[in-house]
């Protein structure tokens, strides 16, 4: 049986699965190492103010405050992290954090290349065909997915492309064809 | 005020206000309806296309997004036992052991109950409330005003009782994410680095697409089992337990007051609400032993509480012109984009626009049940798509609704980075939540603090030396001492 909410004590609402302590650690030590990176970077980030009109205007005042509260704010985890050091399976454990991050970096990459093809093929086109290979990369591989893969294109060509008249800049595939092809159809590309 | 409300309705009127109130309940209760999808990624993807509108319009699109979704997301949680959206996780407790029972229509009319019942109690105390708190808050200045910001930026962090060391650093990442781009008095440039794009800082919107749809779009892409729709959903009793939420009049008041006080808390809203109100229910029920196992009042104290929160999270934005969460920095956005600024005099200078949205949020309501009661057999097959198909689909709206912000590509490479690191937030249980508040609060909690320091000469007793915001700072103070007593308790026994 399921526990009750007020038996429920430690799962972040939405958060995929059971984490172990290694892997939360590892993330909130990355996390935290991005922090210590910011905070080394105010230096070079901020200038000094142009009068003195107290230290709390002065540029880099502010980046610094909310970093040393985030530093030691999530310090704890970063520490406990270093005490698990010893436990058996650590590394295993805490590399779990990185499961996935594999995908989301391909899918990442996938959406950069459908950034591309819109410039290059214009909105209409990428749309189309980027949803074919996100289809095909999820697994859903056949003429009905196909199909069903190119109605939710339409659909949304439809509503924002024709609908809203989103606009987007002319793509180059504009230089291989008639200029009055596109005068017609080039809002829909 | 009966010339405001003529004002009011006089807003509602017009033909786009009632098709914006049309679309922000369908498209709210799909974004519930589908899971995977959420509320602030919706909203986000919305955002761009409400600035173009009137401001009611745009906002009430906006909210019905948002206050559509907590209805439709009772649907598959009922249904096939998996929560529309992250905060119906208690309602799949009770709702779908129901449906299991051979009661789904039951199930899903007293839900629906529940949540106009919500809806609407949440509504009278925004009436109430708002004005109030805006009349206390004409006394504030740029002190008080940091200190209630602290008491929020307190009240979100400690929301996050599961991680709060993680809430504190993504917290304060989001503060300094924040800084970039150019700062005042000075007029320079924090960490661009000499680059253009850079300058207009981190815009809010990629980042919250990024952390809410694009991230749980990867999750959805990878995701290969479809929930199978329910076997046989028949038409009859669809008006069942439309009136059983009478029944459980206690239940109903207690978790209509939580909704109401916690959807003016910063970040506790929904889920807070919802824990309490389910646990409490529990605890006063005649029959405590049924919870869990398709108890009609644990699926009351649930919605109702959900629901109860929707209109009082906008207390704070409209009386003190704080955005305390995502939702609300978006609504601001379409007030600002109309010159319309939050805040005390928003109900002296814009009363028309003020109970404008009161009618629509109560048409809003009225529109959300009507819709699910004629049309629930269609939209309950919407809750069976396969996880990867809207998948696919987010990722193309969240460019879209990216793009769109400012037509520059350079916010989507924004969203991508925010979907791949909230996508290993996600994983690993470090809350993105607060990321988003502390872009939007630091900054503002910045100025406030210069313009009171800058009064004071430089003396920061003076948040200590006047009484309100003494009073808040106490607040936050004692708010952090209890909870850290509440948790050495348990230790100590």
């Amino acid at each position: 049986m399921r526990p009750m909410p007020d038996q429920i004590e430690e799962t972040e609402p939405g958060t995929e699965n059971e984490v172990s302590a290694e892997a939360s650690g590892a993330a909130t030590l990355l996390t935290w190492l991005f922090a210590l990176a910011a905070l080394l970077l105010v230096p070079l980030g901020t200038r000094e103010g142009r009068r003195d009109i107290g230290w709390f205007q002065e540029p880099s005042s502010w980046p610094l405050i909310v970093l040393f509260v985030a530093l030691i704010g999530g310090a704890a985890p970063v520490l406990r992290l270093a005490g698990l050091r010893d436990r058996p399976g650590f590394v295993a454990r805490a590399s779990v954090a990185f499961d996935g991050t594999t995908s989301s970096l391909i899918y990442g990459l996938t959406f950069l290349v459908f950034m591309a093809a819109i410039g290059g093929l214009g909105f209409s086109f990428a749309t189309i065909l980027y949803l074919q290979l996100l289809f095909a990369m999820s697994g859903l591989r056949s003429v009905r997915w196909a199909g069903i893969a190119l109605l939710v294109a339409l659909t949304i060509i439809a509503c924002f492309r024709v609908g809203l008249g989103i606009w987007f800049p002319q793509p180059g595939l504009a230089d291989y064809f008639p200029g009055s092809f596109f005068a017609q159809f080039g809002e829909y590309l | 005020m009966i010339d405001a409300f003529a004002l009011g309705l006089a807003e509602v009127v017009p033909w786009q206000v009632i098709l914006a109130l049309f679309i922000g309940a369908i498209a709210g209760i799909l974004v519930g309806a589908i899971p995977g999808m959420e509320p602030a990624g919706a909203m986000a993807i919305a955002l761009p296309i409400t600035l173009t509108m009137e401001p009611l319009s745009g906002i009430i699109l906006l909210l019905g997004c948002y206050g559509g979704a907590w209805y439709g997301g009772a649907i598959p949680a009922i249904l096939i036992g998996v929560p529309g959206t992250p905060v119906n996780v208690l309602t799949t407790y009770d709702g779908h052991p129901m449906a299991k029972k051979g009661e789904p229509m039951r199930a899903l009319s007293l839900a629906y109950s529940s949540s106009f019942v919500g809806g609407i109690v949440s509504i009278l105390a925004l009436i109430f409330l708002a004005p109030v708190m805006a009349k206390f808050a004409a006394r504030f200045g740029p002190p008080e005003y940091a200190m209630v910001m602290l008491l929020a930026a307190v009240s979100v962090i400690l929301a996050h009782f599961h991680n709060i060391p993680g809430a504190i650093l993504t917290f304060g990442l989001g503060a300094f994410l924040g800084t970039v781009g150019l700062e005042s008095p000075h007029n320079t440039e924090r960490f661009t680095f000499d680059q253009n794009w850079l300058i207009g800082g981190v815009p809010m919107v990629p980042m919250v697409i990024g952390l809410f749809a694009m991230s749980q779009a990867f999750v959805l892409l990878e995701t290969k089992r479809t929930p199978k729709g329910p076997a046989d959903l028949k038409s009859s009793g669809r008006f069942m337990g439309l009136f059983e939420v009478f029944k459980y009049r206690a239940t109903v008041a207690r978790s209509s007051f939580l909704g109401v006080v916690m959807g003016m808390l910063p970040g506790v809203g929904e889920f807070g609400a919802q824990f309490l109100s389910y646990s409490l229910a529990r605890r006063f029920s005649k029959k405590p032993a049924e919870f869990g196992k398709g108890s009609p009042e644990g699926l009351v104290a649930s919605e109702v509480s959900i629901s109860a929160c929707t209109s009082t999270t906008l207390v704070p934005l409209l009386a003190l012109g704080i955005p305390t969460d995502p939702l609300m920095a978006m609504l601001l956005a379409v007030f600002m984009i109309h010159n319309i600024i939050p805040g005390p005099q928003l109900f002296v200078e814009h009363a028309d626009l003020v109970y404008g949205l009161y009618i629509s949020l109560f048409l809003l309501n009225i529109f959300v049940l009507g819709i699910l009661l004629v049309f629930t057999k269609l939209i309950v097959r919407l809750s069976s798509i396969p996880p990867r198909v809207v998948g696919a689909t987010i990722m193309v709206l969240g460019f879209i609704g990216t793009y769109t912000q400012n037509f520059r590509i350079t916010d989507a490479i924004f969203t991508l980075v925010f979907a791949i690191f909230g996508r290993f937030m996600l994983k690993n249980g470090l809350p993105a939540f607060p990321m988003v508040v502390g872009l939007i609060l630091g900054p503002m909690l910045e100025v406030r603090f210069k313009q009171s320091m800058s009064l004071s000469g430089g003396d920061p007793t003076v948040f200590l030396t006047r009484p309100l915001a003494a009073l808040f700072l106490i607040l936050a103070v004692s708010v952090v001492a209890a909870f850290v007593w509440s948790r050495r308790q348990p230790a100590i026994r």
